[in-house]
């Protein structure tokens, strides 16, 4: 890769043919999206990996001015390609003004099948990236691609399927190359309160206790818990003292009886048709709930669609949705989905259009909150409201499971998004079949 | 003198001593009788589905089970408590085939009866009257043809987005015209129809073309018998075998259409049992339980290969010239 001239203060650092630039995490993120990535061995062997030969050029950000440290930089999720900037035809939007580069930038990309990611020597954490390659194969359906892991052609692999995922378990060989992270999550059919019947508190505690939630977790491969809030197990500040809501079907139809609903109701329950775990999930809950006269038309669409829909106001009654966070802190899942603050018309990402003035109140708090301690008790309170108000069925968090071969060291799994990083990563070639 | 009554020609329909012959010969082709054995077995399953499942012989097909999966949360083997397995979500994989040929037999016999209706009608039409509404008629069908009909069907079933279409003034209240855009039997079998009719046409329009010159024709035509007379009493009566022979292959073909959309996930909504959805859902397990996408496979391979017989076997008996 070439350098065409030194990179400038508020520009991008390197000039490459294809006009794009990788900012951030992104193309490991694509690549972790589609669940395949192979890490390329340093000619040099291992120990060549570890060093950058080239160091930050003085012109770039300095970290200890923007950044309160390397960690926060590394785990921001807001990244994208982003065409070259045009210094002729400046842009108000942030996200086409980029400023500053990620780890890797890309070397070569066929569209459709293969990316490959090059170390960027002008990273501005010096020790990092450790790679000096990342090679991506796109579009590789999840059995070829585990099937090339078992064959070790491939050294990480993202997305397991089920029942690749229990052959894993029952093989020994196999399982010391998974990696678990528990509870990551959260995975609930949201009810919108906004229209009827979930209007009604009762209603809403009705569908909690209606569902046998350890049924659905033996459902999908015990690849997953019970979800005792809204909240990922493994965020700070999850409130250890909250309880799920067990299975009772006396109690669902008594309060459905309370609430005016002894025959049930029907509704419509959406559900991204992409993922084979939404569908069992939106297919469980439907038939739980037709024992309590409660009739679901499934509906599936694709994901975007599914969002778009359900952002709309008084669209979409109930659906299937999950949230993985991209950073440790309740703010992010909570601010997101459950403050009312942020109820839009269009585009709302609390999709339940949950809102709760309490709650409210203790939000506008925690941002005003300078003592971490305290800020993550006041986001325990707000964790007990909502589930208290039960705004969503709390189903089950599932787990990060990431296949990484045992010639991969230095891999720290996530319960965040991304699952991965490579920053710290690197390879002894010993016992890694050649690349074919 | 009044002028003698001409005699109904002998060729205008087929003779009705002729029918019991024409019977035992059908009945006597190995190819159709096989084909039929097989399509009645599935219409029996089929049509006594409810009935097995009231009398305990056939599970519930949408009724999951914890019982169905073993520790790991994974389907149950062929006759591990059920005699064809579970699937991913413990439910009885026999009772979800048998089940399935409802929806397959349903959907694949009502989409070939909409194809041949189009069919017919496009083809006579374009046939007997010519001229204008031929070229018209033809490049349109040939248009058709041009689309794969199974692209055409997934942007038609594309379409089918639950949206309520008023086919009514805006200030009358009308609603019994209103169609809602809803995936289902009913909507499948037309979209699978509307894109199975072309080559149905090309057949038909030639045999009609042949036919309009034939004697019986011009001698009806000769006194005064009008178009419509024409057709029914002497054209379709004529190319009734040629259509059934086309609508026995055409089954096969829209059965498969239908397992195809329900394998792209965009036939019949879930729970609903089909085997195009079961495959679908059975391939990531295909290695650790591969009756889940045998079975339904089989099924499909089954009902296809009987249908494609029993045309077969029509065509040698209805049509022993083209068997020459």
């Amino acid at each position: 890769m070439e350098v065409s001239r030194p990179p400038k203060r508020g520009d991008l650092a390197l000039d490459r043919p294809m006009g794009l630039w990788v900012l951030g995490w992104l193309l490991p993120m694509v690549a972790l999206f589609q669940g395949l990535v192979v890490l390329a061995v340093s000619p040099g062997g291992p120990d060549g990996m570890l060093r950058l030969a080239v160091e930050a050029d003085p012109h770039s950000l300095d970290p200890g001015q923007v950044f309160s440290n390397e960690e926060a930089m590394l785990t921001t999720g807001s990244a994208g390609i982003v065409r070259r900037p045009d210094p002729k035809r400046p842009t108000k939007s942030p996200g086409n003004v980029p400023i500053g580069a990620g780890p890797f930038v890309v070397k070569n990309w066929v569209r459709g099948a293969r990316i490959q990611l090059e170390r960027n020597p002008y990273y501005i954490l010096r020790k990092m990236p450790q790679p000096d390659r990342i090679d991506v194969m796109v579009n590789l359906d999840r059995t070829t691609q585990f099937m090339m892991f078992e064959r070790g052609e491939l050294d990480f692999q993202h997305y397991i399927q089920d029942p690749d995922f229990v052959r894993i378990r029952r093989r020994p060989q196999l399982s010391s190359a998974l990696r678990v992270v528990a509870g990551s999550s959260p995975t609930f059919v949201f009810l919108n309160c906004e229209m009827p019947p979930f209007t009604n508190r009762l209603v809403r505690l009705a569908l909690n206790y209606a569902i046998d939630k350890e049924a659905l977790v033996r459902v999908l491969a015990n690849r997953c818990v019970v979800a005792r809030g809204p909240l990922q197990l493994v965020v700070r500040g999850f409130n250890q003292g909250l309880t799920a809501y067990p299975h009772d079907p006396a109690k669902a139809r008594a309060l459905l009886a309370q609430a005016g609903l002894t025959n049930g109701f029907e509704s419509t329950l959406w559900t991204n048709r992409d993922d084979p775990r939404w569908i069992k999930i939106a297919l469980f809950v439907q038939q739980s709930l037709k024992e309590y006269g409660i009739r679901l038309e499934i509906r599936e669409v694709g994901y975007p669609t599914l969002v778009q829909l359900c952002g709309k106001r008084r669209n979409v009654p109930m659906g299937v949705f999950d949230w993985v966070s991209a950073a440790d802190d309740p703010k992010e899942l909570l601010d997101s989905l459950l403050n009312g603050d942020n109820i839009l018309d269009e585009n709302c990402v609390n999709v339940a259009f949950y809102s709760n003035p309490r709650a409210q109140q203790l939000f506008r708090d925690a941002v005003a909150e300078a003592n971490s301690n305290r800020r993550l008790e006041i986001y325990r309170q707000i964790e007990s409201i909502v589930v208290e108000d039960v705004s969503w069925i709390f189903l089950v968090q599932f787990n990060t499971e990431v296949l990484v071969q045992h010639w991969v060291k230095g891999f720290k799994p996530r319960g965040f998004w991304p699952p991965a990083r490579f920053d710290s990563t690197w390879l002894e070639p010993a016992g890694r079949p050649a690349t074919p | 003198m009044s002028p003698e009554p001409l005699e109904r020609p002998k060729d205008s329909t087929l003779a009705g001593s002729n029918r019991s012959k024409s019977l035992s010969n059908l009945v006597a082709n190995r190819l159709v009788a096989s084909g039929l054995l097989v399509i009645m077995c599935l219409s029996v399953f089929a049509l006594s589905a409810p009935l097995l499942t009231r009398a305990g012989w056939l599970q519930n097909p949408v009724a999951q089970s914890s019982k169905g999966l073993d520790e790991d949360g994974m389907p149950k083997s062929m006759g591990d408590g059920s005699v064809l397995g579970t699937d991913n979500l413990g439910r009885d994989v026999l009772s979800r085939v048998v089940y399935g040929t409802r929806v397959s037999l349903t959907v694949g016999i009502a989409s070939m009866l909409t194809a041949t209706l189009i069919g017919v009608i496009i083809g006579i039409a374009s046939g007997y009257y010519g001229r204008a509404l031929d070229v018209v008629l033809m490049r349109f069908t040939e248009m058709n043809m041009t689309l794969p009909a199974v692209l055409l069907a997934v942007a038609l079933a594309g379409v089918l987005d639950n949206r309520l279409i008023h086919l009514h003034p805006a200030g009358l209240e009308w609603h019994w015209l209103d169609i809602e855009l809803k995936r289902g039997m009913a909507s499948l079998f037309l979209i699978i129809g509307f894109v199975s009719w072309p080559g149905m046409v090309r057949v038909i329009r030639a045999e009609v073309l042949a036919l309009k010159e034939r004697e019986f024709v011009i001698a009806s035509r000769a006194l005064g018998a009008s178009d419509s007379r024409i057709i029914l009493k002497h054209i379709l009566p004529n190319i009734l075998p040629t259509v059934i022979v086309l609508a026995a292959m055409t089954t096969a073909g829209t059965i498969l259409m239908e397992a195809g959309l329900g394998y792209l996930g965009i036939g019949v909504p879930p729970p609903t049992p089909t085997w195009g959805s079961m495959i679908n859902d059975g391939q990531p397990y295909f290695i650790t339980a591969p009756h889940l996408v045998i079975v339904p496979g089989v099924a499909i391979l089954l009902t296809v290969l009987a249908f494609n017989l029993l045309g077969q076997g029509l065509q040698e008996v209805i049509t022993p010239r083209q068997r020459r």
